[in-house]
């Protein structure tokens, strides 16, 4: 990843180097909360990095914003060393967990706050706090007062407020994590379409998979103070890299796995042999597949690079638009899958004890480092 | 409730009321015959009037030290204000490891009694060869109000979510313009309250203010000093408005406190 | 979080860059030696200053500087300090026992109540603190002396047949005076050490049987008396160090320990012997405050 221009698979584009992470890590005495990373943001991408609670990703974003200093490392912003700039002269712009709005001025004063700092005309900053108010629908509330703003609202003062200066990042640090079910849905559509119309990249934080997934054109994953994966959100689904990603968003058969000898390394795991990419797993490792990259059919119409396997069907759920199967794999075999087909291909099912026939494709098959 | 309760919280009541009339009474009979002459054979009850009221503003040396008494509690004020917004502000932000330290030395005069402050500042002052004046006085109430302004700006600051200066500064405000900008129109209401009781305690100080008074004496050492000559009834009078004064500031204060803390 | 550090000069690693780490330095110190030095100056070294004068002495009414514990030896020679001494402390302890009964009786009346009449008469209680404390002594003396409004009324009432000096001008009109004075002092801690018996406890001992009565004795007084007592050793170190309560209504009779040190810095005119005796003063109060602290820190163990 480091150095070379990442790619948004989702929509097609490719991004400029913008912001470069080389080596940067966090330790407060002993205790080590971000291990060094190296990561590169391009310009005009959504980066979302997603992790539990105490995964280090909040301390990324607040290196970022310069709030915490780092402990080693430093950061480049279009090549430039920006790790000891103050706060209030990097050009970035951070919408806070809890909004941080200034309970004191109204909607209009916060937004403009920004502008007014870098002593902007009066007249800009009223012209461009109108625009931006515009944009995130609130123009009838310039001149209420945060308290009297419902969470959505307050949601969207704070965004207002992180993009009228124009930075060149915008960091979000978990914005939807305080609002129901229902608004945050709309909200990621109406951010996701804000960043697209501003064309300004954004790093967001959130602990939450389908947010990650649907949101970003690049994720990075996290973990005890270590990313685990960076990549698009097809990737990080279906390319696992480590058992925690495989295991992190929805549900995945992990399956335990060797490292077979020879000249020529391979993996060998209960769906038979892999050719391996990369780097060779010390010594134990498992191969991750998801159950609906499964499907049923005869060995005997395998197309290439497909493989398939007869089991034993163990128990059967109807989950409406689809079924999922637990599949023994072979008589006696210790193992058992997972498998979710779409319920019209069963036809007219099968019975609990009897063969089933597995058809994968081997591309599906993820090998894990442990 | 058992009767046998019923007459515990009864006569709980009236020993309550009894210590109330002790509480208030004094007060109360000053401000009663302030409005009537006294003579050698009692009270003239026939005399009601404001006469007494009247004939203080002919009194040049309690107009000035009721002058002193006001001065030297704006200043006590607004010194003890930005010394115990600087230093609280300090200690807020960031990490600081004297800040136990600094606290039980600012609440000290509190604690101590009064005669241990007076005559440390007293002593100090005399061997910093600085005469007894309106200054040193000064001095002395804002060493006595520190700690009651430092204590609610700082319980204030510490309600302040560090995400508020970290906006700030984040939108390119630097860290005076955050204090202005963001801390301080947030300090407001408790900047306003711990002033009133500060003013308030300044206003009746003596205990103190008597080791450090000079050739200008403040409103409660002129009136110690016209009852050491004997009660008139002019001293009612003006004793009538000081209560008048201190109370209103008081309610005030008391009415400010409740907002304050309900608006935490 | 932990490591945001901005002092309004913006003197911080995160803020100030790496770019004058000398300036930086510079700023940095000298912010925090005014932060730390103008207390210091205003409090510290005026009590350091008294406690040296405390090891001078006088000649010919002139302070001299050389290191004597005359002072502390004259106190402890001359019986007339240490009657002085412990009798103001058993004045002040009386003041306080008075003020820890009668500032119990209002407080628990004021706690028991809800709403606006509660915070009324907590209001009510508490202004006589912002009442001027000379002209509360000058009420007091009105009410207790010769031609007083106590005479008056036991004269009129027929107890008496003509106005006592008893009430005024000796140790009882002192006493009288500064429970009365220092009353309000104790009602406010007293009331807080109340509102911290949890609601739920009440309702819990309801709930087992116990009737109000019993729920006072078991769980109201034993809860509440440490932040009481705490309240009373307060008044108690306001007592002792009064000096112009005994000078106004004391008369001859009521010379107090306070008082003592003061003649010394008025009339007497020997301040380094005032200032050892206002050093004995500082030690008992420290005893009593660390006292206190121990019956608090008891207290919150429990």
């Amino acid at each position: 990843m480091i150095g070379a221009p990442s790619t948004g698979a989702d929509a097609g584009m490719s991004f400029r180097n913008l912001i470069h992470l080389a080596g940067v890590g966090k330790s407060y005495g002993a205790v080590n909360v971000l291990k060094p990373v190296d990561l590169t943001i391009g310009d005009g991408e959504f980066l979302t990095i997603l992790g539990p609670s105490g995964s280090g990703k909040t301390t990324i974003l607040r290196m970022l914003g310069g709030f915490t200093p780092p402990s080693t490392g430093r950061i480049l912003l279009d090549g430039v060393d920006i790790t000891d700039m103050p706060i209030f002269e990097r050009p970035f712009n951070t919408v806070f967990q809890d909004y941080a709005l200034f309970p004191h001025m109204s909607v209009a004063k916060n937004v403009g706050y920004g502008l007014k700092m870098r002593r902007r005309p009066r007249a800009e900053i009223d012209a461009k706090v109108a625009d931006v108010l515009a944009m995130v629908e609130l123009s009838d509330k310039a001149g209420r007062y945060p308290a009297e703003l419902s969470g959505g609202q307050r949601q969207r003062v704070a965004l207002a407020r992180a993009i009228v200066c124009e930075p060149k990042v915008v960091l979000l640090d978990e914005p939807l994590g305080a609002l129901d079910a229902e608004l945050r849905r709309s909200m990621q559509d109406f951010l996701k379409a804000l960043q697209r119309r501003i064309r300004t990249t954004f790093v967001f934080i959130t602990h939450d998979q389908e947010e990650a997934i649907s949101m970003s054109d690049r994720i990075v994953v996290m973990d005890h103070g270590k990313v685990e994966q960076v990549g698009t959100p097809k990737d990080i689904y279906y390319r696992p890299q480590s058992e925690f990603v495989a295991k992190f968003f929805g549900e995945n058969n992990i399956l335990p796995a060797r490292l077979t000898a020879g000249a020529d390394p391979a993996i060998e795991s209960p769906l038979g042999g892999h050719a391996l990419h990369g780097a060779a797993p010390a010594g134990t490792c498992s191969v991750a597949i998801r159950p609906e990259s499964f499907s049923l059919g005869e060995a005997a119409n395998t197309a290439a690079g497909q493989r398939s396997m007869v089991g034993r069907l163990e128990s059967l759920t109807f989950l409406g638009a689809t079924t999922q199967l637990v599949v023994r794999l072979g008589d006696g075999s210790p193992h058992t899958v997972k498998v979710r087909l779409p319920t019209p291909d069963l036809g007219e099912g099968v019975g609990i004890g009897e063969a089933v026939s597995l058809r994968w494709s081997t591309a599906d098959v993820s090998v894990l480092n442990a | 409730m058992t009767a046998a309760e019923r007459i515990t919280i009864t006569l709980l009541w009236a020993v309550g009321a009894l210590v109330f009339v002790m509480l208030y009474g004094p007060a109360f009979m000053v401000v009663v015959l302030s409005f009537f002459d006294i003579s050698r054979d009692g009270i003239d009850w026939g005399s009601f009037g404001f006469q007494w009221y009247a004939r203080l503003g002919d009194n040049p040396q309690m107009l000035a030290a009721l002058g002193n008494t006001l001065l030297v509690g704006a200043c006590a004020v607004v010194l003890a204000t930005a010394l115990a917004l600087g230093l609280a502000y300090y200690m807020k932000t960031g990490i600081r490891r004297g800040r136990p330290l600094l606290e039980f030395v600012i609440f000290l005069p509190f604690v101590l009694p009064a005669i241990i402050t007076g005559i440390s500042l007293l002593v100090a002052f005399r061997e910093l060869g600085l005469e007894r004046s309106l200054i040193t006085v000064t001095i002395g109430h804002v060493v006595l109000i520190l700690a009651i302004i430092y204590r609610m700006v700082m319980i204030r600051l510490e309600s302040l979510e560090d995400s508020q200066i970290e906006a700030s500064l984040d939108l390119g405000a630097n860290g005076w313009q955050t204090f202005l900008h963001v801390v301080l129109p947030q300090l407001r209401s408790a900047l306003v309250t711990s002033g009133l009781l500060a003013f308030t305690l300044s206003f009746d100080e003596t205990l103190v203010t008597f080791f450090l008074v000079g050739g200008e004496p403040t409103l409660p050492i002129r009136l110690w000093a016209m009852m050491r000559v004997g009660f008139t009834p002019e001293v009612n009078a003006l004793v009538s408005i000081v209560l008048l004064v201190t109370i209103t500031l008081a309610v005030l204060g008391a009415m400010s406190l409740k907002e304050t803390m309900a608006r935490r | 979080m932990t490591d945001l550090s901005l002092a309004a000069s913006g003197a911080d690693p995160a803020i100030a860059g790496a770019r004058a780490p000398h300036r930086r330095w510079l700023r940095r110190t000298a912010l925090r030696l005014a932060v730390y030095g103008v207390p210091a100056l205003l409090i510290l070294v005026p009590l350091a200053t008294f406690l040296v004068y405390s090891f001078w002495t006088t000649v010919d009414g002139r302070v001299v500087q050389s290191f004597t514990l005359a002072n502390y030896v004259d106190f402890l020679a001359k019986p007339v300090y240490r009657g002085v001494f412990t009798g103001t402390l058993w004045l002040a302890s009386i003041v306080a026992t008075t003020s820890l009964i009668f500032g119990y009786i209002i407080a628990y009346l004021v706690w028991r109540l809800e709403g606006r009449l509660r915070y009324f008469l907590l209001l009510l209680s508490v202004i006589p603190l912002a009442m001027n404390y000379i002209v509360k002594i000058y009420a007091m003396r009105n009410i207790l002396g010769y031609n007083g409004s106590l005479n008056w009324l036991l004269v009129h009432a027929g107890l008496i047949e003509a106005p006592s000096k008893l009430f005024i001008f000796n140790q009882t009109a002192v006493m009288i005076t500064m429970a009365v004075i220092y009353l309000p002092y104790a009602i406010l801690p007293i009331f807080l050490s109340l509102e911290r018996v949890s609601p739920s406890l009440l309702a819990a001992s309801a709930d087992l049987g116990g009737r109000p009565g019993q729920t006072f004795r078991n769980v109201v007084l034993p809860l509440s008396l440490p932040g009481s007592i705490v309240g009373a050793l307060f008044v108690m170190v306001l007592a002792l160090g009064d000096y112009l309560t005994p000078q106004m209504v004391g008369g001859n009779q009521g010379f107090t320990f306070g008082r003592a040190i003061w003649s010394q810095f008025g009339m007497a005119f020997n301040w380094p012997f005032g200032a050892a005796l206002a050093v004995v003063l500082l030690l008992s109060v420290v005893l009593i405050i660390l006292v206190a602290a121990a019956i608090s820190r008891h207290a919150r163990v429990k």
